[in-house]
């Protein structure tokens, strides 16, 4: 246990499982409004596990939207999942199937972002068994945050208002980690001016992901040598 | 939605953001991406959350859109903007967007 569990380990998950109490929090008092118990909540944060994409399901849920749009859309805004695995593949590719299975359902922006840096550092030892043991205990308080606020939700007043805009702020957020060069931006807001010029013709989140599409391709076109970031 | 519907529609949830996490890691290999599909991957998050951004503070067709200096989620996404984009801190993002739209709301509705 200790090649899983041990005080760099601890080290380095402790600001993931820090900023996941106050969001996943929140998500479990969302998901408590449009109808989740603590059984759902954990089901959808263990088989998910996905910060946006569980609150855009759940908003989704929410508005009475059906089952197959609100898996599209969360497909797609969870699509970016795949440039990570991508750029850890480098590191844990000789480990065993049942090993990378187990680790792409644990790939979520935080943990990324804290593997990749510790993977990167030559002296720090990092290894598959510590990045396993991290994603674990990153997934776990994931979990528990969810299902803390489903139960917060039920035995408190929560203005729906504030929760919701919890959310903008969060997208806001994440947004902002991709403000890398002018073209990145310029994608994103092209891809908000789309979303809303389309949502004449297409409901149901719909007009998100096909702005999301077109917008990137664009992107793809103009991109014009500066090429694929390294992270 | 139903109790069953919701078990439903978390599979479906499972099936379409796990396809994304597995492919490069069990069935690609260390094989490189086509170049375009590479250069398409590198814009879909920007691409995604300004659309999301866009629909959530603006609003859409169906429900009217919200073009309005009186817009308290347009206006507290400025302050919101801002920190992001000086700090790149999840935690101070939304501490400010929540403050910035109670604060909104307490004085000016």
């Amino acid at each position: 246990m200790g090649e899983y569990f041990n005080k760099q380990v601890f080290k380095a998950v402790w600001p993931i499982c820090f900023g996941y109490i106050p969001l996943g929090v929140a998500c479990g008092i969302l998901g408590e409004k449009v109808g989740m118990d603590a059984f759902l909540m954990a089901m959808m944060s263990i088989f998910l596990f996905a910060g946006s994409g569980q609150f855009i399901a759940l908003a989704m849920i929410g508005a009475g939207t059906a089952i197959i749009p609100i898996v599209i859309t969360v497909g797609i805004v969870n699509l970016r999942h795949m440039l990570y695995g991508l750029i850890l593949n480098q590191y844990i590719s000789k480990e065993s199937l049942l090993y990378r299975m187990i680790y792409a359902q644990e790939i979520v922006d935080e943990t990324f972002a804290v593997n990749s840096i510790e993977f990167q550092k030559r002296e720090s030892g990092w290894n598959p068994k510590k990045a396993a043991g991290l994603n674990f205990l990153a997934h776990m308080s994931w979990m528990l945050a969810t299902v803390a606020g489903v139960l917060l939700g039920s035995a408190v007043y929560i203005d729906t208002g504030l929760v919701s805009y919890a959310l903008i702020a969060m997208f806001i957020g994440l947004w902002s980690f991709h403000f890398k060069s002018a073209k990145l931006v310029g994608i994103g807001v092209l891809g908000g001016g789309l979303a809303l010029l389309l949502s004449l013709w297409l409901d149901n989140m719909l007009n998100v992901v096909v702005a999301t599409v077109v917008a990137a391709i664009i992107g793809a076109v103009i991109d014009n040598g500066e090429g694929v970031e390294k992270k | 939605m139903s109790y069953t519907d919701i078990l439903i529609c978390i599979f479906g949830l499972f099936c379409s953001s796990y396809i994304s996490r597995i492919l490069p890691l069990a069935v690609l290999g260390r094989r490189p991406l086509p170049t375009f599909l590479s250069l398409w991957l590198k814009y879909v998050p920007t691409a995604v959350f300004g659309a999301l951004i866009f629909v959530s503070v603006f609003g859409d067709a169906n429900s009217g859109f919200r073009f309005s200096w009186t817009n308290v989620e347009f206006l507290a996404a400025i302050p919101v903007l801002i920190v992001a984009a000086k700090t790149r801190n999840l935690a101070y993002s939304i501490i400010v967007g929540l403050a910035a739209y109670w604060l909104l709301n307490q004085y000016m509705c």
